[in-house]
């Protein structure tokens, strides 16, 4: 009988019908909270693994290690920020056209 | 378990924000000149000091601004040397701000081409531009 999920109220009728065996209402009520925490503990763990790897990923230095003698070639597509572009050029022609001071 | 499932939410939406922080930061780097080198410098200066010559160029329609983001002499050669002049020193601030940004070097094409577009959006009525498709027009 799995009583894995369990509420108090279901633990409660439980414990009505199988007052004769005390024992077992222990077992229960041993057995369902403990193994909630457990399962929730384990989220939580995985969720911190999850994230962090995503922190670590985020923000990572990527390091080639190899023989010098075969240097590894990576191609790198650099995707610019035209907008940040088109800010810097615009600041730059408004200080040339004297719009702006520096 | 109330409480657990908020510390999951509260821990998921910050390291969600810290990621999402990190590549905003990435992506909104911009580009700019980092360092006032000299020949930066003498390049702006010579730029703002032949401006208004340049103008007067352009409103005669003897220059205009072509889609590389340079001066191109369209009349008399008289102003060739002014181009000249003009056109080293933006080469100079192109060259710039793709090294100090660390750019690569084909990013060189991207940058004129953006200041060329930032010409145009400049132009006055009756200034010539060249189009991206190389037609020359009178804005």
């Amino acid at each position: 009988m799995s009583l894995g999920t369990c509420n108090e109220t279901q633990i409660k009728i439980r414990f009505c019908y199988m007052s004769p065996d005390y024992g077992v209402q222990k077992f229960i009520i041993r057995n369902t909270k403990p193994q909630e925490e457990v399962g929730m503990n384990r989220q939580v763990i995985l969720l911190l693994l999850f994230f962090g790897f995503l922190t670590v990923l985020g923000g990572c230095t990527v390091k080639a290690v190899g023989d010098p003698n075969r240097p590894i070639t990576i191609n790198a597509h650099i995707t610019l920020d035209i907008k940040g572009l088109e800010k810097t050029a615009t600041n730059i022609e408004d200080y040339v056209s004297g719009q702006s001071p520096s | 378990m109330n409480f657990k499932y908020y510390l999951m939410t509260v821990m998921a939406a910050v390291c969600l924000c810290t990621v999402l922080t990190g590549s905003y930061a990435v992506a909104e780097q911009g580009y700019d000149i980092k360092e006032m080198t000299p020949a930066v410098k003498a390049a702006l200066d010579n730029r703002r000091a032949r401006y208004n010559e340049l103008l007067d160029l352009k409103n005669s329609g003897v220059i205009g601004e072509n889609a590389q983001g340079y001066v191109e002499v369209l009349g008399s050669d008289t102003a060739k040397q002014l181009v000249d002049a003009e056109n080293k020193d933006r080469k100079t601030i192109y060259t710039t701000i793709v090294e100090q940004n660390n750019l690569p070097s084909d990013a060189l094409a991207t940058v004129e081409k953006v200041f060329a577009q930032v010409q145009r959006d400049k132009a006055t009525a009756g200034h010539k531009i060249q189009d991206t498709d190389g037609s020359w027009k009178t804005k």
